[in-house]
């Protein structure tokens, strides 16, 4: 508790909106590795994969969950360097990094 | 000039959920949202905000290009905007500001300081006599 009443109130509903988030997330990394698998495969372009994850990493971390946010990044950036050619190592490694994270 | 109204644009709805509850509840403004840059036009035209908080990617109108359209409109032209960016590369901030950008936030942001730096932003383009290109 602060002696800021208003302020108190909205750490509070902060938090609540946090944990909702909490089971969002889970359910954007499964999206996220369903969209991966799809590009992998042909199925999809890579750059619905690369705005899904870019779209992480920037919310993630305004929730708290600063580490899935950073490594949503890598994984942006991973997937931008296949989509040009690259190899999949890094986007395996970052996707099993993100995966761990998963609330 | 007093800032009451804040028009919220990103294309991520969690990430407009958790703008708007800290503007709102942390800062005390009055938040509008919008999910792309074709329904931030609408709306800013509808609502007429203070200030816009735009998210720079998006897909079709993207943040620059939606700026853009809102300094081409007579009714749109001199809302100060601030663009929302997860991209720290210093020459991206800098040439959100030579498209007319007031203030740059990155993303991730803490909610209990976005009102904070909103507001730092608008204080110091108004000290500093900014231009948001709408009169000239």
């Amino acid at each position: 508790m602060s002696d800021d009443p208003d302020r108190d109130a909205a750490r509070a509903r902060l938090d609540v909106v946090r944990q909702r988030f909490a089971a969002r997330l889970a359910a954007r990394i499964v999206e996220l590795v369903d969209r991966i698998d799809a590009a992998r495969s042909g199925a999809a372009p890579i750059a619905d994969a690369v705005v899904l994850a870019h779209r992480l990493a920037g919310t993630a971390g305004s929730y708290g969950y600063d580490e899935a946010g950073e490594q949503a990044r890598r994984l942006e950036l991973a997937l931008v360097d296949v989509g040009e050619g690259g190899a999949w190592d890094a986007v395996d490694a970052s996707l099993a990094e993100l995966r761990g994270l998963s609330p | 000039m007093p800032f009451s109204k804040v028009l919220l644009v990103d294309d991520d709805e969690d990430l407009r959920i958790v703008g708007k509850l800290a503007l709102e509840a942390v800062g005390g403004f009055t938040i509008t949202t919008a999910s792309s840059g074709a329904d931030a036009l609408r709306v800013a035209l509808e609502d007429r905000p203070d200030v816009i908080l735009l998210d720079m990617v998006m897909p079709e109108l993207d943040g620059a290009a939606t700026l853009l359209e809102l300094r081409a409109r007579a009714e749109t032209s001199g809302i100060p905007v601030i663009f929302l960016t997860a991209r720290s590369d210093r020459d991206d901030i800098a040439r959100y500001f030579e498209l007319g950008a007031v203030g740059v936030i990155r993303k991730p942001f803490d909610p209990m300081r976005l009102a904070r730096d909103v507001r730092r932003i608008l204080r110091d383009g108004e000290a500093e006599g900014w231009s948001t290109g709408g009169d000239e």
